[in-house]
């Protein structure tokens, strides 16, 4: 027997049994379960389970109708009514509906971008037996980039170990057949495993071959596009200029799919990064997959390999490998939950909205429905019965909250677009993956609907015909005590959002204007290529000679993006530790291009040629910690694996002020610069302002002198900057998005109901101004109470507010304090905000004449 | 009288048919080998509980053993009121089927 059953939902289990009986349950639940087992072996597990998932909806809706046929006649007047509600009373009926449609809306677009987020990496086939190998600190971080030594090392060593792949993205280079060339940048390089492991779907070729051989480029279908156009691309020879080398095509897979966490056009043979890296234990080179033989458990093997390091090193190595499961690399990328925050939070706030709606909507469609208690009345006298009261009032709401699903899907629809645009994804609502999420959604929209109409339909029918029939029924107060709560709940939401808005905001400008310790602006990077690296100088000298130029430099990084590390010794190092130490290498004139400030000694000069050999210049933090009086002079030792001994030894000839060499999510770190002119693969150049375009144009005409066969790109230095906090400004767009979203949505609710309120005190209003009361007196009466449950609301929502964005700005190293200042602003906004939507109300009645709303009807 | 849809006359001759075996899923076998099409699960047993409303069947528990699961599997047996209505259908099929040749034979030739 099958160890796997196919479970019935509760909710299903539920239904079945409403509709039928016990027995009838389980029929057909033995009946589903054999089912699976028999599709289960011919067609596997999962297309098992939608073929029983099928049939268990086929019996819910033949049972359903079953059970709801004999009542359609009653249906079409109940729909009939609730139509003629909708029509009568268009204000509420307006809003009731647009509140629900747009928190419905939300959740929609939210729920596609969650479900996007989730499904990452997780097409493989293998997805469950693939784990990237990190490596796991003394300190407990991780890092992605063990040695390239380890993993063939591992399928040498275990049976369990299936398949490799060591993977290096995102080189770029100028690739070129025939006439036609194009600058790549999404050129990812791994072993021959690769395809083998990961289910990339091959147009042509074969994924167990693609890369066998040393040439070999696998490119995708838009890639090979660009180069062949119709003619058939296997076996054409494609020439790499950063390699140098001819390739031959391979393989022809589909274009990567937007959710997986690899992004390439050309796949090449990790061995371009040269043999003698691959094989070095001492460097961190880059992310590396394995596959395990079916039935491996991924934390015996864990186990096995824990010392592997120690055992190729040496045994006072403090870092050791650890597994991550394939679908959990893209959600928490350094092995820390990292976007999955996001996710988080984005979920959490699609909630909150959609509640609100719900609420809204319930506090509008029992306010509204005390007005009907003659109607109630009416219906008993003719003879209805409770229970049909009930179900009438019950499928009255469902309708509308039907109508709403039906408006927020052609909602999401229009701004679906938009969406993508801001988010950077391909999400599209209609599709088969998507079926689960709309009926997730039908069945809230069936839970609000009943939510929402239970109130009055079990209240009001309870009434006595006699008694609601008299004309001063007083049934309106009753359950404003619930309705209070709700809309002090609804407002908690939106302070708390506000609040959030505000944080964001403040800390995206934080980021934006704070002294990163250089200076970014006008400053144009374009990519560095052997044509102008051999001639460096002489292009420089150039260049620099034009006007509208101010100062140009080369270098590997960008100073803010760095990220590599290594160890260094220094003479006098009073202790046996190296420090850790980030570095980069830079060419002349790096300083002044960015205007970064020497404090103490020089930057790397002309006049010195020995610069480019021992040269080193160390950021204010080294020097802090070296701890020396006049550390200009003192030779230092770097363990960088990738140069020479000789190259090693290097004199410190400068400090430089602090910068932020990272996102400001990290704190300062040591920092040491070097020459090493194989490595520059920017060009930095500084214009002056105001001569931009003419300073393009000289870059552009020097650039195409000394190198005619590269395309001349460029980017602003601010632009790149930029996108270093893609994720943060997504977040304070969608921020501010949902803000406005959830006051809009809580005001439309406090309008219906302070409309609501001020109709059910219009004779106590006209007599109280019959008695002179002036109007802003009236207007202070009603809109005196609200206020109160607004500032009840914020009250709530401060701590909560409080404790998210502490828990989101602890991401950053430097952030803006979370000031009283901002929470004092949102509670302000929403008080205004309240004011003006009650008082128009009030407004209206308090400057009515007396005599209309005093007149006896 | 009152008539049965086709399916119900189907599922009571499939009970009957099935005798002391008649469960969910031998039912649905059976009225699949009858019929030589697959049937929506929502097909059976929509009308399978409308049968039993109406009284013409009824069910009866019965324990497994361990083996199959140990839960208990529910028979469905036909009531005196369905063996009445199974044989008033018989009755009324062979009136209204009354000197009809064999109409396949007829069209062949």
């Amino acid at each position: 027997m099958n160890k796997q059953d196919f479970r019935v939902p509760k909710f299903a289990r539920f239904l079945i049994r409403r509709l039928s009986d016990q027995d009838m349950l389980s029929s057909i639940e033995e009946d589903l379960n054999h089912r699976f087992q028999d599709t289960a072996e011919v067609k596997g597990e999962s297309n098992a389970g939608i073929h029983c998932a099928l049939h268990l909806v086929s019996v819910i809706f033949s049972l359903a109708l079953e059970s709801v046929l004999w009542r359609i006649t009653m249906l079409r007047s109940y729909l009939k009514i609730a139509i003629r509600q909708l029509i009568r009373q268009k204000g509420y009926s307006f809003i009731n509906v647009m509140g629900l449609t747009i928190g419905m809306a939300c959740f929609i677009l939210i729920g596609l971008w969650v479900k996007d987020e989730l499904s990452f990496d997780r097409f493989h086939e293998n997805k469950d037996r693939i784990y990237r190998i990190l490596n796991k600190m003394s300190d407990g971080s991780f890092s992605p980039n063990p040695t390239y030594a380890l993993a063939p090392a591992l399928k040498d060593q275990h049976p369990d170990v299936e398949e490799f792949s060591r993977v290096w993205f995102q080189a770029s280079s100028l690739v070129k057949y025939g006439e036609k060339s194009f600058i790549e940048d999404n050129i990812s390089m791994a072993d021959p495993g690769f395809f083998r492991m990961f289910s990339f779907p091959f147009i042509m070729g074969d994924p167990e071959t693609a890369l066998a051989e040393r040439d070999a480029i696998v490119l995708t279908e838009n890639a090979a596009q660009r180069y062949f156009g119709n003619e058939n691309p296997i076996g054409k020879v494609l020439h790499l200029y950063s390699q140098n080398a001819d390739l031959r095509v391979t393989g022809v897979i589909e274009d990567i799919p937007g959710n997986s966490h690899f992004q390439f056009d050309f796949m090449i043979r990790v061995e371009f990064l040269g043999e003698d890296r691959l094989a070095r234990w001492e460097e961190w080179t880059g992310p590396s997959y394995i596959l395990l033989r079916p039935n491996v458990s991924a934390d015996a093997f864990a186990a096995k390999i824990k010392d592997i390091y120690k055992q190729h090193l040496n045994p006072l190595v403090t870092y050791s490998p650890v597994l991550q499961p394939l679908t959990r690399v893209y959600l928490y990328q350094l092995g820390v939950a990292g976007r999955v925050k996001q996710v988080y939070l984005f979920s959490l706030i699609a909630a909150f909205i959609l509640l609100m709606a719900c609420i809204n909507f319930m506090n509008l469609t029992t306010a509204r429905s005390a007005k009907r208690a003659k109607e109630v009345g009416m219906r008993k006298v003719i003879g209805a019965v409770r229970p049909q009261i009930i179900r009438q009032y019950l499928g009255e709401a469902c309708v509308v909250a039907f109508l709403a699903l039906v408006l927020a899907l052609a909602l999401v629809e229009l701004v679906l677009p938009q969406f993508n645009l801001a988010t950077g994804k391909t999400l599209v609502l209609l599709s088969q993956a998507n079926f689960s999420l709309i009926l997730t959604l039908i069945m809230i929209t069936v839970a609000t609907g009943i939510l929402a109409g239970s109130y009055p339909a079990l209240f009001l029918s309870s009434f006595q015909p006699t008694h609601t029939l008299k004309s001063q029924a007083k049934v309106g107060n009753k359950g404003s005590g619930i309705r209070r709560i709700l809309i002090v709940f609804q407002f908690a939401i939106s302070v708390a959002l506000i609040v959030c808005t505000f944080v964001v905001s403040q800390q995206l400008h934080f980021i934006q204007t704070q002294d990163l310790g250089l200076n970014r602006e006008n400053v144009v990077i374009t990519g560095n290529n052997q044509a102008l690296g051999m001639r460096f100088d002489s292009f420089r000298s150039e260049l620099s000679s034009k006007p509208g130029i101010r100062s140009v430099t080369c270098a590997a990084q960008g100073p803010t993006w760095v990220g590599e590390s290594i160890q260094m010794d220094w003479e006098g190092n009073p202790s046996d530790v190296m420090m850790p130490i980030d570095y980069t290498v830079v060419d002349f004139d790096f300083f002044e291009t960015f205007e970064m400030e020497i404090i103490q000694g020089r930057g790397f000069s002309k006049a010195f040629p020995t610069d480019m050999k021992e040269a080193c210049v160390i950021s204010e933090t080294v020097a802090k910690r070296m701890g020396l009086e006049n550390p200009i002079g003192t030779s230092v030792y770097m363990d960088h694996p990738a140069w020479k001994e000789s190259f090693r030894n290097a004199r410190i000839i400068g400090i430089v002020k602090d910068f932020h060499a990272h996102t400001f999510h990290n704190a300062i770190r040591p920092f040491v610069f070097r020459m090493y002119r194989p490595w520059h693969q920017y060009i930095f150049v500084k214009v002056e302002e105001g001569q931009i375009p003419a300073a393009l144009a000289n870059i552009e005409s020097v650039f195409k002198s000394f190198a005619p066969n590269y395309p001349f790109r460029y980017l602003f230095y601010n632009e790149a900057y930029n996108r270093q906090y893609m994720s943060e400004r997504q977040l304070g767009r969608l921020f501010n998005a949902f803000a406005l979203l959830s006051i809009f949505i809580s005001c439309l609710g406090l309008f219906g109901l302070a409309s609501y309120t001020v109709e059910q005190k219009t004779k106590e209003i006209g007599i109280r101004k019959v008695l002179g009361a002036s109007v802003p007196g009236i207007l202070a009466l009603t809109a005196k109470e609200f206020i109160r449950w607004i500032l009840m609301a914020n009250l709530f929502a401060w701590p909560v507010a409080y404790f998210v964005m502490s828990f989101w700005l602890q991401e950053f190293a430097y952030k803006v304090a979370l000031g009283p200042l901002i929470f004092f602003i949102a509670a302000g906004l929403t008080i205004f905000i309240a004011f003006l939507t009650v008082s128009y109300q009030s407004l209206k009645v308090a400057l009515a004449n007396p005599v209309d709303s005093l007149r006896y009807e | 009288m009152n008539f049965l849809s086709r399916i119900e006359e189907i599922l009571l001759l499939a009970i009957w048919k099935l005798k002391d075996n008649a469960y969910g899923v031998s039912i649905c076998e059976q009225v699949e080998n009858d019929t030589g099409t697959k049937w929506m699960s929502g097909a059976i047993y929509a009308p399978l509980n409308r049968l039993k409303k109406n009284g013409y069947v009824k069910t009866i528990q019965a324990q497994q053993s361990a083996e199959k699961g140990g839960r208990p599997r529910i028979y469905y047996q036909l009531t005196k009121l369905g063996i009445q209505k199974l044989v008033s259908i018989q009755e009324v099929n062979k009136s209204v089927w009354m000197g009809v040749p064999d109409l396949n034979k007829k069209i062949k030739r």
